[in-house]
């Protein structure tokens, strides 16, 4: 063994990683070596002094607050990722985020909600179950009665006698004329549409509220057999039902439309107009009395509410309408405003005239083809004429146009020069003529020039960068 | 960790009772600093304690936390090796400007009541050149001497090759004996006065 490789071996010596007969070599060189030799004790005792003092006077216990902090935080750790149930109430687990991080910081939108989902869902309930409440509460509320019929969706076109004719012309559109059997809901008068009218315009004496009535044969009303007609729902059947009517025209109960279905009879209460011409407001306000037959009070001169009449007796029942009312009157606006009424009403007039020289379907075929549909608000009639169209497509337009400005204003706020200069772009193209443009052709301008600057400075940048960088 | 996985925090305690004085002594002899070395010995615990979910059971717990102590460790050298160099210079100075040498004064405790007091002086002068160890040597006499890792632990933690550890720590003895030159020539004079005296 050499000198070299006593310097080399040292390591495995000192701690003793040497295999029996290398090490009895080793000892053998040191022995006669003195520099090794010298070389091994040096070493050695360096260690030694080195193993004391580690093992010793620098052998130390961490300071105990370390192993506090430490397991205060393990605690925290725990109980976050423990199960809610398992969870100390003094630990609060992290919020999640969204709608229910906002409901954890705001505790008392809890009850808030619960309180306002028990409400709707009690609402809703109230609806299904009578569709009549929607137009009393919105009667009472805006003080005037209910808004006449609107027109129904464009599919109901397709059947005049359901949707659009008939004197208390409602916004289920179905409805028949006094002294019409169940028969003459296809033969429906064209006198419908001026009544329409009429009840549109809010004159007295017009048609009831229109959007949940439906006509009603005379002779029902006075309690007549009809044949073929019966409340299919006793139930859903209202105690009382306003008939306003004008011309011998009455309003059968709202929610319910006529069918050819085969079923027993039920009793039909209804309340019966004392006179002609009965009041928009007083039925309305005679509406939103209590049902099951109740006098009601403050009904007008209108009408009251009168005792229910005996069951009909019926070859075919009345088929209850799903409560379609209701859930249109829900999503419809309250009052319109007076331009926008008055042009429904014109609306209303132009589809009526439209559909009075169409030829009807028959019920039955009625049934079988679509179910009586919920008609959509006043302000979706006017959009279906050619101008309203135009009306709508122009304000939609103009809407976006002004978001169009102001999403370009943001992005070039936002520095996004390259979106923000195509957007100004976009819109000088489309308004050149616009009293915005002079500035609109500045942000482009001023758009580019800070890409060309920003292009510049990432070119010097990578041209003066090192290389090496990032290895 | 196991159960500490399963929100035993006692048992992470005892973990923690388990290793913290020889990481504790790691980070102490690493960096010097005894408040650097409080923080780091506190952050090596506490990524444990943020990344005990995915501890796997194959994983060994000392491992694991001698691997963060040193990634804290060499980040902390890379960050503090200019002010570190400057401290030492600085207490070099003062201990020049005392008048007495280290190893002066290590002679003057040398009495019999005075083992204790030489033993701290001693301690001192270990600990004064381990700090001045390059990282790499340092790391690996540290590993060897205070965490008791074999060299071939060493070289897969370091990802070196055994001999080159083996190497290193040849390095380290060798400067250690450097700092150390002076408390040998203490001792071999205190031996020769000794047998000198009548």
């Amino acid at each position: 063994m050499k000198c070299s490789d006593v310097s080399s071996l040292l390591v495995d010596f000192l701690y003793e990683e040497m295999p029996e007969a290398e090490r009895r070599d080793f000892l053998a060189h040191v022995e006669d070596c003195p520099a090794c030799s010298a070389e091994v004790k040096a070493m050695s005792s360096t260690l030694g002094h080195a193993r004391a003092a580690l093992r010793g006077p620098l052998d130390e216990a961490p300071p105990a607050r370390v192993r506090a902090r430490v397991l205060e935080a393990a605690q925290a750790a725990a109980a976050a990722r423990a199960p809610d149930s398992a969870k100390p109430r003094v630990s609060r687990a992290p919020a999640p985020e969204g709608f229910f991080a906002h409901l954890w910081k705001t505790p008392w939108l809890v009850p808030a909600l619960g309180a306002a989902s028990v409400a709707t869902a009690v609402f809703l309930v109230k609806v299904i179950k009578n569709p009549q409440v929607l137009p009393e509460q919105r009667s009472a509320v805006t003080g005037m009665p209910a808004q006449p019929a609107a027109a129904p969706r464009p599919e109901t076109r397709r059947e005049p006698t359901v949707a659009s004719s008939g004197p208390t012309l409602g916004m289920q559109g179905l409805g028949i004329r006094a002294g019409e059997s169940t028969a003459g809901i296809e033969r429906r008068s064209h006198a419908g549409p001026k009544i329409a009218r009429e009840a549109a315009a809010g004159k007295p004496g017009a048609a009831p509220p229109a959007r949940d009535s439906l006509a009603m044969p005379k002779r029902l009303l006075d309690n007549e057999p009809l044949a073929g007609v019966a409340w299919e729902d006793q139930a859903q059947a209202p105690a009382g039902e306003v008939t306003a009517a004008k011309g011998g025209d009455r309003a059968i109960p709202p929610g319910h439309a006529f069918a050819n279905a085969k079923a027993g009879h039920a009793p039909a209460p209804a309340m019966h107009a004392e006179k002609d011409g009965a009041n928009l407001n007083d039925v309305s306000r005679s509406q939103s009395q209590p049902r099951k037959g109740l006098v009601a009070e403050g009904a007008g001169s209108s009408g009251r509410w009168a005792e229910p009449p005996p069951p009909l007796p019926a070859q075919a029942p009345i088929a209850a309408a799903p409560a379609p009312v209701a859930s249109v009157a829900a999503s419809a606006p309250a009052e319109p405003p007076p331009a926008k009424k008055a042009k429904a009403v014109a609306t209303l007039e132009q589809r009526l005239d439209h559909v009075a020289g169409m030829p009807m379907a028959s019920s039955a075929e009625r049934a079988k083809s679509q179910p009586v549909r919920a008609a959509p608000s006043e302000y979706a009639v006017q959009a279906e004429t050619p101008a309203d169209k135009e009306m709508a497509k122009e304000s939609k337009q103009a809407l976006s146009f002004e978001e169009r400005v102001r999403k370009a204003e943001k992005l070039f706020a936002e520095k996004k020069w390259a979106e923000a200069a195509a957007a100004f772009r976009a819109l000088l193209a489309q308004a050149p003529a616009d009293p915005a443009a002079k500035t609109w052709r500045e942000r482009v301008a001023s758009a580019d020039l800070a890409q060309e600057q920003a292009r510049a400075a990432r070119a010097k940048k990578a041209l003066s960068s090192d290389p090496l960088d990032g290895m | 960790m196991a159960a500490y996985q399963k929100g035993d925090v006692a048992a992470f305690g005892e973990l923690m009772a388990r290793h913290e004085k020889r990481l504790w002594n790691f980070l102490r002899r690493f960096v010097r600093d005894k408040a650097t070395a409080e923080d780091l010995l506190q952050e090596v615990f506490l990524r444990v304690v943020k990344s005990a979910v995915q501890w796997q059971p194959s994983a060994k717990v000392s491992t694991w936390l001698f691997t963060i102590a040193r990634n804290l460790c060499t980040d902390q050298a890379r960050r503090a090796e200019f002010r570190q160099a400057e401290s030492l210079d600085q207490a070099n100075a003062g201990e020049e400007g005392s008048g007495l040498r280290r190893i002066d004064r290590v002679a003057a405790n040398s009495g019999d009541a005075e083992k204790e007091a030489m033993g701290r002086e001693i301690a001192s002068l270990v600990d004064r050149a381990v700090g001045e160890l390059p990282v790499e040597q340092r790391e690996v006499f540290l590993m060897r001497e205070v965490m008791d890792m074999s060299f071939a632990e060493i070289a897969a933690q370091v990802g070196a090759s055994e001999p080159t550890v083996k190497s290193r720590m040849r390095y380290a003895l060798q400067r250690l004996r450097s700092g150390l030159g002076e408390l040998h020539e203490a001792t071999a004079r205190d031996a020769v006065s000794v047998e000198g005296t009548p």
